[in-house]
């Protein structure tokens, strides 16, 4: 049987479906003016991937744009 | 620089959404001053394009030889009409995943170092055995991004 590999991705994929409402992460917000943690928002895994898979649409679109095909390298900094 | 205000849940999200839409994430530290480097070094990976922090928008050069795109909070945003390809665990270790690089420190120039599938699939496995909750019933909490100051 071949290996397959796992990524960040296809965890985070299987995470979603099956904790679809444990919170992945716990985000602050902070007070502008003195940095001081108001507050946290709760980010869920099923919220977490929804957001990186609308992210990768608006990517897509914008190398389309460019014609940078998939599988292409590009940086980020 | 500091970054405030939960941007740090949006770089997340980004980095992942590369790999998601299908392409290979080339990692550039924060600590490489401009970006003269960052397109030398993309060079050698022949990168198509750099995606970049707000905050160095002022440090861009008017004309580089890639496309350059901040990368801004796009939760808001409506898209339509566009489709990922499929999640896939392919069976090639061998392809690249993603592309980081070493400090620089030793020879004075960073180094790329292409990640492999097989290699990520080990690292995750891996960390994995590190972080087995205390408890079963509860999540344990870790700092999984940090707020830079200068």
């Amino acid at each position: 049987m071949l290996s397959s590999y796992r990524t960040h991705i296809s965890i985070l994929e299987q995470i979603a479906e099956s904790h679809p409402n444990a919170n992945a992460f716990q985000v602050p917000q902070h007070d502008p003016h003195t940095s001081e943690i108001l507050r946290w928002h709760p980010v869920t895994y099923s919220r977490f991937f929804a957001d990186v898979e609308h992210f990768a649409k608006y990517w897509t679109q914008w190398f389309s744009s460019q014609g940078i095909p998939r599988r292409s390298v590009v940086g980020v900094w | 620089m500091v970054r405030l205000g939960g941007s740090t849940y949006v770089d997340c999200v980004h980095i992942y959404s590369i790999v998601r839409a299908g392409y290979i994430p080339q990692f550039f530290s924060l600590r490489l001053p401009e970006p003269t480097i960052i397109f030398e070094l993309l060079a050698k990976s022949s990168g198509k394009a750099l995606i970049y922090d707000e905050s160095f928008a002022s440090s861009m050069p008017s004309s580089a030889s890639v496309p350059t795109k901040a990368a801004v909070d796009i939760r808001s945003e409506t898209i339509t009409d566009v489709s990922l390809p499929p999640v896939v665990e392919p069976h090639n270790g061998d392809d690249t995943l993603m592309i980081f690089h070493t400090s620089g420190s030793t020879s004075g120039q960073p180094k790329v170092i292409r990640c492999s599938y097989s290699w990520w699939d080990a690292c995750l496995r891996k960390s994995r055995e590190c972080v087995v909750p205390k408890s079963p019933t509860r999540q344990d909490v870790t700092i999984w991004m940090y707020v830079l100051f200068s």
